[in-house]
């Protein structure tokens, strides 16, 4: 499971969260939030060294869940 | 700090760059365009871990084709090291973004190898353009961010890839259902049910619009058809009712002519009876002549069928009653012999008294006995008795008497039976008599007298029936047409009107319209039912899908306990469709990680240059969010100081590309992004960016201040070089370097020159004869 305080090394996606975040605040519209909600969180644990198959499994389980 | 850039003799010639900065700060760098001086500081800030190229990509790439192996010496640090970096451009990135991380080349500090990258945490270099604006910031900001974006989507995708593959297996065992068909299914079954029952609604409105329309046109025909209609059938009536009159009476005639007949007929009826009776008795007696008849002719048959029963009688009687006498002759002969004895003996005794031989002793038939031949017959009696017949004899005789005793009966029987039988012909004659009289009494005329008004009666009573039938049929159709009387079908074809809102002369056409309308209604219908039809079989097909893959799933429990399925209990079609649908989400997710990062990448792009397209995903956020961003870079004590009267930026409205804040008198201001573009203002922003940076992480920053030709020609260099000279710049940046264009033709100018002025200008051309261009301390330059 990601830890979302890990620091990210890569500069590039930092950016990235730290854009989708700002965005993420600024919109109104629900599907924006929503999709940069999940395009953040799942950014952030691809980002992160946890094994792929265990970060697909994470996903559906959170998809299920839901 | 002394940067030294040698390019090896392999290198391209398509670029120049700077072969040194010397160790001077403040230091002034003065030379012609096109010697490379911006490249060095570009070629810096990459070797120290910056990139400068994130705005212009298109640089990059020609960078790292016309480069070639490059080596940046740097000495004179604060720690007493030196930097020797071997850059490999062949190894960096296509990807502007792309980090370079130790592909940047071959790093050596202090002659130890180490990672390239680590450079940046000896030395950082920050370059500020002396003509960038607010204006350029905001676009060399969303450039920047541009490519980051990008880049980060590069570096994610493989391993959006690979957490793609981590779902194979899954989407494996859930292949046959496809989470999208679900979906779709699920919104077409419900689309297809509003589409159905829409189309029902609507087939049932164009029908009652058809026969709302159809019902006009029937009043209006009945309308202008009522009168003469109803004058046909009134006539018709009045017709009906006559004939009917008619045949009442008619039929009344015929009513009491029956009656009169049925008069006789019951009259007729007394004697048809007594015929009928007569008849029956008839008929009886006939019945007992035909037994009467059998048991006679079975009579006679038992005797023989004697041709003549009465003689055959006589005779047998006679033959009877001299067996009879016989047999009473037998019976008495003894009495007799004794009788005739005892006469004889009389006799003698008499005659031997002196009775005479002819004394008379009786008449015979008239003619005098005498007592000779009383006697004379007497002993012939005797004569006779004595030889009697014998007890055989007598036997015989009875046996004969006995049969023809019983002849006699039979005889007697059959002249009994023939009595019976004649006297029952008698009274058959007799009853034939009667009925023939009876039936002349009865007689034909009466019969006909009958018939006739009977049929005749029923024949009117069947026209008086139908007369009726159809008077009554035509009274209801006049109610009828009296219903729809002239003012009700006026009413009905305003009513009708009203309703459907159209002009009366043009109602054959709605009809028409109507007509095609209700039949592509129908179809619809017929359509839409066939639709819902073929989902709910699709819905069962995906149903099976959900089934089997239950079933593949349920073999796993090692991937439902990683699924956090396994404490759930069973795995139904249900769960297979979520799990689907669940792969299916993460999926669209990953692509969503690419679809947002290019989005908000193309919204940076297009806010670069300008170009805010309202409507595209995260556009106008992604203004809100870039403009908060840059609001709140520029709105720091420094520069609310030199641009905004020292008051808090409150906007920077990317869409307007404006600035606004509220002055000390609290109005409020606005003004554009490009009114900072050149004067006090700018250099104000420059002067406000410096003092705006952090302190150094590293041991030792330096400072570019580039492109600042248009300062040396406001004057202003005297101000900026007090500026540099200041704590606030010392503080943030261990080595300063202004880079200006070449100034003068200085060779030109040495010969109007004198003094020190002259000693500056012979050594500013010998450096430029030397290198092509000039290093001097920055406060020479402006002394």
């Amino acid at each position: 499971v990601p830890n979302p305080d890990e620091p990210i090394a890569d500069r590039n996606i930092a950016r990235a969260l730290e854009v989708i975040e700002q965005v993420a605040v600024q919109t109104s519209d629900a599907d924006e939030k929503r999709m940069l909600s999940a395009a953040g969180s799942l950014v952030r644990a691809i980002a992160t060294d946890v094994a792929p198959d265990a970060v697909a499994m994470e996903e559906v389980r959170r998809a299920l869940s839901n | 700090v002394r940067f030294r850039i040698e390019r090896h003799a392999s290198s391209g010639t398509g670029i120049r760059v700077l072969p040194e900065i010397p160790h001077l700060t403040p230091c002034l760098l003065e030379g012609p365009n096109g010697i490379g001086k911006t490249l060095a500081v570009h070629l810096l800030e990459i070797a120290t871990g910056a990139q400068p190229f994130l705005a212009e990509p298109q640089l990059w790439s020609s960078l790292k084709s016309q480069l070639g192996p490059t080596t940046i010496t740097i000495d004179h640090l604060a720690q007493g090291q030196t930097i020797e970096l071997e850059l490999l451009p062949e190894q960096w990135p296509d990807q502007v973004g792309e980090p370079l991380g130790d592909r940047l080349g071959l790093a050596r500090v202090g002659g130890e190898e180490v990672p390239a990258s680590t450079i940046g945490d000896l030395l950082s270099v920050v370059r500020i353009a002396g003509t960038e604006t607010p204006a350029e910031t905001v676009k060399r900001s969303m450039a920047s961010t541009r490519q980051r974006l990008r880049a980060a989507a590069a570096s994610l995708q493989p391993r959006v890839d690979a957490v793609r593959e981590g779902l194979g297996e899954l989407r494996h065992m859930l292949r046959d259902l496809d989470p999208e068909q679900l979906v779709r299914l699920d919104d077409e079954q419900e689309r297809a049910r509003k589409d159905s029952a829409h189309a029902a609604k609507r087939a049932d409105e164009t029908s009652r619009r058809l026969a709302r329309l159809n019902e006009a046109l029937e009043a209006r025909a009945a309308l202008s058809a009522r009168s003469e209609d109803q004058r046909e059938l009134e006539a018709r009536l009045a017709q009906v009712e006559s004939d009917l009159e008619t045949a009442r009476k008619e039929r009344d005639e015929l009513a009491k002519e029956s009656d009169r007949a049925r008069e006789s007929l019951v009259q007729s009826g007394v004697i048809a009876q007594q015929l009928a009776t007569a008849e029956n008795t008839l008929q009886a007696r006939l019945r007992r002549l035909s037994n009467r008849a059998e048991e006679a002719s079975a009579a006679l048959a038992a005797i023989g069928d004697p041709e003549d029963l009465d003689g055959e009688l006589r005779r047998v009687t006679s033959e009877l009653a001299a067996a009879e006498i016989e047999r009473a002759d037998l019976d008495s002969g003894e009495r007799a012999e004794q009788v005739v004895g005892q006469l004889l003996a009389s006799l003698d005794l008499a005659r031997r008294s002196g009775l005479s031989e002819d004394q008379v002793l009786l008449y015979f038939d008239g003619q005098p006995i005498t007592a000779e031949r009383v006697a004379d017959g007497l002993r012939a009696r005797a004569s006779e008795l004595a030889e009697r017949p014998t007890p055989g004899a007598l036997e015989s005789l009875l046996a004969r008497i006995d049969e023809v005793e019983r002849q006699r009966r039979a005889l007697l029987e059959a002249s009994e039976r023939v009595q019976a039988r004649d006297r029952q012909k008698e009274l058959v004659e007799e009853q034939e008599a009667e009925v023939a009289r009876l039936r002349g009494e009865i007689g034909a005329d009466v019969q006909e007298r009958l018939q006739k008004p009977l049929a005749s009666l029923a024949a009117a009573d069947n026209r008086v029936l139908s007369l009726a039938r159809e008077s009554v049929d035509l009274r209801a159709q006049l109610a009828d047409r009296n219903l729809a009387s002239e003012s009700d079908a006026k009413a009905a074809w305003d009513a009708a009107l009203d309703d459907l809102q159209i002009d009366p002369d043009e109602i054959e056409t709605h009809v028409i319209e109507a007509r095609s309308e209700d039949e592509l209604a129908q179809r619809d219908l017929a359509i839409a039912r066939r639709q819902l039809a073929d989902l709910d079989h699709e819905v069962r097909v995906a149903a099976m899908a959900a089934s089997r893959a239950a079933e593949e799933l349920a073999s796993r429990p090692d991937l439902l306990a990683k699924l956090g399925l396994s404490e759930n209990g069973s795995v139904g079609p249900d769960t297979a469709e979520r799990l689907a649908s669940s792969v299916h989400t993460v999926d669209r997710r990953l692509d969503d990680v690419a679809n947002t990062l290019a989005a908000l990448a193309e919204a940076a792009d297009r806010v670069a240059v300008g170009d805010h397209q309202r409507g595209r995903l995260f556009a106008e956020a992604f203004v809100a969010a870039a403009g908060e961003q840059l609001r709140a870079d520029l709105d720091t004590p420094a520069i609310r100081t030199v641009m905004f009267d020292d008051q808090p930026l409150l906007e920077l409205d990317l869409d307007e590309r404006v600035l606004r804040w509220m002055d000390a008198g609290g109005e409020h201001q606005e003004r554009p992004l490009a009114a900072f573009s050149t004067g006090e203002q700018a250099f104000a922003f420059t002067q406000a960016r410096i003092r705006e940076l952090e302190p150094p992480a590293a041991p030792d920053r330096l400072l570019v201040l580039d492109e600042f030709g248009a300062y040396v020609s406001a004057d202003r260099m005297r101000h900026l070089a007090e500026f540099l000279y200041e704590g606030d710049v010392q503080a943030v940046a261990s080595h300063v370097l202004v880079i200006l264009p070449l100034q003068t033709n200085y060779a030109a100018e040495l010969s109007e020159t004198r003094g020190d002025l002259r000693k500056r200008y012979e050594d500013r051309v010998e450096q430029l004869d030397a290198r092509g261009y000039i290093t001097v301390p920055l406060r020479e330059a402006v002394s």
